[in-house]
């Protein structure tokens, strides 16, 4: 095991996947390998979790699921970013932003000698 | 919102319904990515098993992720009400025999209410004519002194009447005929209307092919020969083609077939009507020439239409100039001035002189309806008790959810989910069963009224009216039966800890005398079941007395054909000689071993009265000098019927030869011994004399009486008729019956037939058929036997649904004391010891259950009596025999879990702890 992955926060998956949706429909597979390009591979995912995540996103209608054609040629379930997910994405974003720079400025407090 | 929830809607739906296909999709997206991740791990060089090993360390557990992903698509947490049905869906699922059980008792319960209330809507309260605003109603024609004394009306009168406008807006006629109708060679005896041409407009009714009357047609003596036919008539004909304008011969002359009334139209009444209409013009020769306009020829029923605005309660102050208009005809009678009284239309029968009390059809819809309620309250306690038991048995899994912070309305809610669609499952199967029913029923009657003289009205009685309000009551019964189980069991002091679960509950604290709150449903299904099968046997008993009364003759061995002499082109003349051929040509046919004639016969609605008064100074008996005379019973007979019918002769002797053929002008007859009584007195009756329908004055023929005879009933209902038997030979009568003594009647019906045709072809054969159908197909042995069978069925149900009911708590109180019994039996307790206690309980239950069911039985047969054939209501030997044999069958029903219990390995029940 590499000892720079790091392992994911809890309920940071959603936001992941949203983000690299908003690229672009995808299907599983792809996901997974623009998460690993995207985070250099810093990130440990079990990649059949993503699975769960992507029924839960899709039941809450963030996403949606058609199947198509992979570039391989086979069939492959594509997922859609709708709507509602966009604006879900942007909320999500804009609190982890705010979260992220809270923590920093918190973590970037001068230390007493 | 609304996007939102359907999409919402969509997954729930996918998740209950569609699981199948989502799983197939989602394991197929899985797949492919397992394969990329091979193919991925092959072009980095490694061995195919390597390449599959490392692919799935990366991708990790797929079954777990399966699992979460399944829980993506269920109803959120069980959350809301599709999540209570799925959960509902899934319980019932696990546990078929329960659901079975359950869907086919409420299915009874509901299927024997839909098939009764149907049977007394179309029966009983389906007003053809009130339904409808059409502010008619129906004319009586009474003395004006007495309100009372009603007759019908007269051609004249309703002439008058129609050209009244101070209350009517329009009246329209109906008489009826009873006559031979058919295709030419085809004909029966059966009931025709003659109507005017505003009746079917008055009552609003469209041909459903063809035309209805002109009024020409309609003017007296118009002598069009039209007929409309009645939808039935066609469907009995086996609907040919091209109807309209083919013939149909009536009383033995063609009329042309102009049109045909609607399927369920039978005139001014309910289920029953005419086959056919024809113009009150043809009256004059269709009845045989009576002219039908004289004052004095009163046979017609009248309806009317109010003028608009008016109302039955609003006329009464106008009726008065009405009646001057019908006052000022010329009478029909010595009887003085005559009165209308308006009435709404009659519900049943054909043709009432006078209005009718409604109240006797009433009594029966509400105790009819009563009862199968009864059985359907008997199947809800039924499944409250199943529903308790079952509750109970999941006791683990309830107080799992309830640990688990469901709070006790959502536990609640989930259990009466279960209950509606059982509810809903069992309403649908009830109307499946219903129309089930209902088409045995329509088949049967149809049978019936073949034979009949009456059109039936053909309209299937489940309609989609029906099953709406089938399936809205099937939803409302499981709250019955499921809200109170589900409240019980969810009970928090039942659940003090989850620690000290071990798959059954302890004993709950209210359980200590022999008797709780809980066992209140059980000891009512009991009583109420003792009801039901008490008024069944009553009902069933009925059915049987109906068949075995004592009819006075023996119909059996015997065949009976209608030849009426009057549809012949034949010299009157030569109608008895014919007749007197045919008896004895009948006699040498193969088996016969006996042949009469006779003008009517029992059990047939035919039974013609005359006037019978004692010779002056023969009787000793003081007549009213007002009403000297007799009603009774007339049949003209041949020498030897008495004897072919079993018709017991008490006293003198049967007609001779020469009295029977004609030729002895010696005037006899033969009486019954209660006219003999009646007419006589005490005096020895043989050689006394008497008169038929004398005059006014007391003069007539004087005929000696020969014979005293035991009379025969001539209908299930009702008294047996006083009777005068007259030798056919000195009192001729067209229409005849002959019936034959053979001792395989139906072997010979062939042979009879083409006999007849060849010894008299020109005489229709009205009826051809075994005497003993008249009796056993007689319309109402019939009722009284359909009735017996609804009823019985109804008490066969209760009594099925008592035991399984009983032996579902049984079953379970005694699984949940499993444990005591163990430790019971553990510490030397016999499992006698054991069955005893059970036993007696149940007893005391059984006891305390029959004896609240004995009082409400009573009072049901107090309800009953007026609908029961011959029955004792309180029949002390029924009711005992019924309690004894639910009581039987409770104790078998407890017996077997105690039994079971005992079985129980002592080491086993207590280590369950």
């Amino acid at each position: 095991m590499t000892t720079n992955r790091q392992e994911l926060l809890q309920g940071t998956l959603d936001l992941l996947i949203l983000k690299t949706l908003s690229t672009g429909d995808l299907h599983g597979w792809d996901i997974a390998k623009r998460i690993a390009v995207a985070s250099s591979d810093r990130l440990t995912l079990k990649q059949g979790s993503l699975y769960p995540a992507l029924h839960r996103l899709e039941n809450r209608g963030w996403i949606e699921a058609e199947w198509g054609v992979s570039d391989g040629g086979r069939a492959a379930k594509f997922y859609r970013l709708t709507r509602a997910g966009r604006k879900q994405l942007a909320e999500e974003k804009e609190y982890w932003l705010g979260f992220a720079a809270a923590m920093t400025s918190v973590l970037d407090l001068e230390e007493a000698p | 919102m609304s996007a939102e929830f359907l999409r919402w809607l969509a997954l729930r739906w996918r998740g209950l319904f569609a699981r199948d296909r989502h799983e197939a999709s989602m394991d197929r997206e899985m797949q492919f990515h397992l394969d990329m991740l091979v193919q991925e791990n092959l072009a980095a060089g490694m061995t195919p098993e390597e390449a599959r090993a490392a692919a799935q360390r990366e991708f990790g557990g797929a079954a777990q992720y399966r699992e979460e992903c399944r829980d993506t698509w269920r109803p959120a947490a069980v959350s809301g009400l599709a999540g209570d049905f799925a959960y509902a869906v899934r319980s019932l699922r696990r546990s078929p025999g329960f659901t079975a059980v359950a869907v086919f008792t409420l299915a009874l319960g509901i299927g024997v209410n839909v098939v009764m209330f149907s049977f007394v809507r179309d029966s009983i309260l389906r007003p053809f004519l009130r339904d409808r605003n059409l502010n008619l109603v129906a004319l009586y024609n009474a003395r004006a002194d007495t309100g009372r004394n009603f007759r019908y009306f007269s051609h004249p009168e309703f002439v008058a009447l129609r050209e009244s406008h101070e209350v009517f807006a329009d009246v329209a006629a109906l008489g009826l005929h009873v006559g031979a109708i058919g295709p030419e060679h085809n004909l029966q005896r059966r009931f025709i209307g003659l109507a005017s041409e505003n009746f079917f407009s008055l009552l609003d009714v469209k041909p459903a092919q063809g035309r209805f009357f002109t009024a020409e047609e309609s003017q007296p003596d118009a002598a069009a020969a039209v007929v409309v036919a009645n939808h039935a008539l066609w469907d009995r004909l086996g609907r040919p083609a091209n109807f309209i304008g083919s013939t149909l011969w009536l009383e033995g002359r063609p009329y042309t077939v102009i049109g045909m009334t609607p399927p369920g139209f039978v005139g001014l009444h309910v289920s029953i009507g005419p086959d056919a209409w024809v113009p009150l013009g043809i009256a004059r020769q269709l009845t045989g020439g009576a002219d039908f306009t004289k004052p004095t020829e009163t046979r017609l029923t009248l309806v009317g239409r109010l003028q608009p605005g008016l109302s039955l309660a609003s006329v009464t102050g106008r009726l008065e100039a009405v009646d001057r208009r019908l006052n000022a005809l010329p009478p029909a009678d010595s009887l003085g001035a005559r009165r209308l009284v308006l009435a709404p239309p009659a519900r049943t029968d054909l043709g009432n002189v006078g209005p009718e009390s409604e109240v006797p059809l009433g009594l029966f819809g509400v105790l009819a309806l009563g009862l199968t309620l009864l059985v359907l309250l008997v199947a809800c306690l039924n499944l409250a008790n199943m529903f308790l038991a079952r509750g109970v048995a999941r006791y683990k899994e309830i107080a799992i959810r309830l640990a688990l912070g469901a709070s006790r309305w959502r536990v609640v809610r989930g259990l009466v989910a279960e209950g509606l669609l059982i509810g809903l499952l069992g309403g649908t199967l009830s109307v499946v069963l219903g129309q089930w029913c209902s088409d045995f029923m329509v088949s049967w009657s149809h049978d019936a009224f073949a034979a009949g003289k009456f059109a039936l009205q053909s309209v299937p009685f489940v309609d989609g009216k029906l099953i709406v309000a089938t399936l809205v009551f099937s939803l409302l019964a499981p709250l019955a039966f499921s809200l109170w189980p589900a409240w019980r069991i969810t009970r928090a002091d039942l659940y003090p800890d989850l620690k000290q679960i071990a798959g059954a509950p302890p004993v709950s604290p209210a359980r200590r005398g022999w008797l709780t709150l809980g066992d209140v449903p059980l000891l009512a299904q009991i009583a109420l079941s003792l009801t039901l099968i008490f008024s069944a046997t009553l009902f069933v008993r009925a059915a049987r007395n109906v068949r075995t009364i004592d009819l006075g003759f023996h119909p059996d061995h015997q065949l009976a054909v209608q030849l009426d002499y009057n549809l012949a082109t034949i010299d009157t003349a030569q109608i008895r000689p014919r007749q007197q051929e045919l008896l004895a040509s009948a006699r040498t046919l193969p088996g016969v071993t006996a042949t009469a004639l006779s003008s009517n016969v029992p059990y047939n609605f035919d039974l013609s009265t005359r006037a019978v008064r004692a010779a002056a100074g023969d009787s000793t008996v003081l007549t009213d000098p007002k009403n000297p005379n007799q009603r009774a019973g007339y049949t003209a007979v041949t020498r030897g019927y008495f004897t072919l019918l079993g018709i017991e002769l008490l006293q003198g002797r049967d007609f001779t030869p020469e009295e029977s053929d004609g030729s002895s002008a010696h005037q006899v007859a033969v009486i019954d011994v209660s006219l003999a009584r009646k007419l006589f007195g005490e005096v020895e009756p043989v050689g006394r004399r008497l008169m038929v329908n004398p005059k006014a004055n007391g003069d007539g023929t004087l005929i000696e009486v020969v014979g005293i005879i035991r009379s025969p009933r001539n209908d299930a209902f009702g008294p047996v008729p006083l009777r005068i038997y007259r030798p056919l030979g000195q009192a001729p009568e067209a229409n005849v019956y002959l019936h034959l003594q053979v001792p395989e009647p139906l072997a010979l019906v062939d042979t009879l037939r083409k006999h007849l045709q060849a010894v008299a072809p020109e005489v229709p054969i009205l009826l051809l058929r075994p005497f003993s159908d008249f009796v056993d197909k007689n319309i109402n042995v019939l009722l009284v036997q359909l009735v017996g069978v609804i009823f019985g069925g109804s008490g066969g149900i209760a009594l099925v649904l008592a035991v399984v009911g009983v032996y579902g708590v049984k079953a379970h109180a005694t699984a949940r004391r499993a444990r005591e019994i163990g430790v019971r039996l553990a510490l030397g307790a016999r499992p006698r010891d054991v069955l005893m206690l059970i036993l007696k309980q149940g007893l005391i239950q059984a006891g305390l259950g029959l004896a609240a069911g004995m009082g409400l039985a009573l009072a049901a047969g107090a309800g009953l009596s007026s609908m029961l054939y011959r029955v004792n209501p309180f029949d002390p030997v029924a009711l005992l025999g019924c309690a004894a044999l639910l009581g039987a069958a409770v104790l078998l029903a407890c017996w077997i879990p105690a039994r079971r219990a005992t079985k129980v390995d002592p080491l086993v029940a207590i280590r369950a702890e």
